[in-house]
């Protein structure tokens, strides 16, 4: 198969501060990927619920609704084990973050955000 | 000359993401907005351009009376049920930077409703 004729991976991004989450889903399509945008954990739950299925779910961890991106990450580990996830936060964490995905601080560049997705797609 | 800017206002993640990009395969800069606040705050943006507005349900109209007061270059389009902002949605990518539809706009409808009816048997298995 032909490299151009590849699927683009789909990526789950999660992300509640809309610019934010409009500006790095803008750099990742640049960089060719599909971007699914969900504004909170239960915008994401409800498109993996509906059968969507991304390579990988870049998530902030602090978001309203009824689950924040730790749970929506422990819930999606149990019930897709094969995704890849990145984590990122403007805290710390828990202790266990490393346990549940790729961990990327808060303040980021949206370079060194994409970078790190495209490396954990292995397609750096 | 870079591509016209269209702001989807939708609440529901089903039907935002196939509505969005559709119009992005029309040759559109698409920006997703959950709620209207989320509009306010791309359309307040220096870096977003925004060219038209598409919105459904009451939020909408809301929206659309201060869109039309603080931005009023923005074209708004606003849709009372998920069909009429799918064809809305056509109408638009016939006017767009694309010179043909990538597919028809049923499509788009009946993928917004597999996708309605998946998470409905999702949520009645829980």
């Amino acid at each position: 198969m032909l490299e151009q004729d590849r699927e683009p991976a789909e990526v789950l991004l999660v992300e509640d501060e809309v610019l934010i989450r409009t500006m790095l889903a803008e750099e990742l399509r640049a960089s060719g990927l599909r971007v699914v945008e969900a504004a909170n954990a239960d915008e994401a739950w409800d498109y993996l619920a509906a059968g969507g299925r991304p390579a990988l779910m870049f998530s902030d961890v602090a978001m309203p609704g009824s689950m924040d991106g730790l749970e929506l990450t422990r819930r999606v580990k149990a019930a897709y084990p094969d995704m890849k996830i990145i984590i990122t936060s403007g805290n710390p964490g828990p202790r266990n973050v490393f346990e549940l995905g790729v961990f990327l601080p808060k303040p980021y560049q949206l370079n060194r955000a994409t970078a790190t997705t495209l490396a954990a797609l292995g397609l750096a | 000359m870079a591509a016209p800017g269209i702001l989807i206002v939708e609440h529901d993640v089903l039907v935002r993401h196939p509505l969005a990009e559709f119009l992005r395969e029309c040759g559109y800069q698409v920006m997703e907005a959950a709620a209207p606040d989320e509009a306010r705050t791309l359309l307040d943006a220096d870096e977003v351009r925004v060219d038209v507005l598409l919105a459904r349900g009451s939020a909408g109209f809301e929206l659309a009376q201060w869109v039309r007061t603080n931005h009023p270059r923005v074209q708004v389009e606003l849709a009372g049920s998920v069909e009429r902002e799918t064809e809305k949605a056509a109408d638009i990518c016939e006017d767009g930077p694309a010179e043909a539809l990538p597919y028809e706009h049923k499509f788009v409808l009946e993928r917004i409703k597999q996708l309605l009816a998946a998470r409905e048997r999702a949520e009645r298995s829980d």
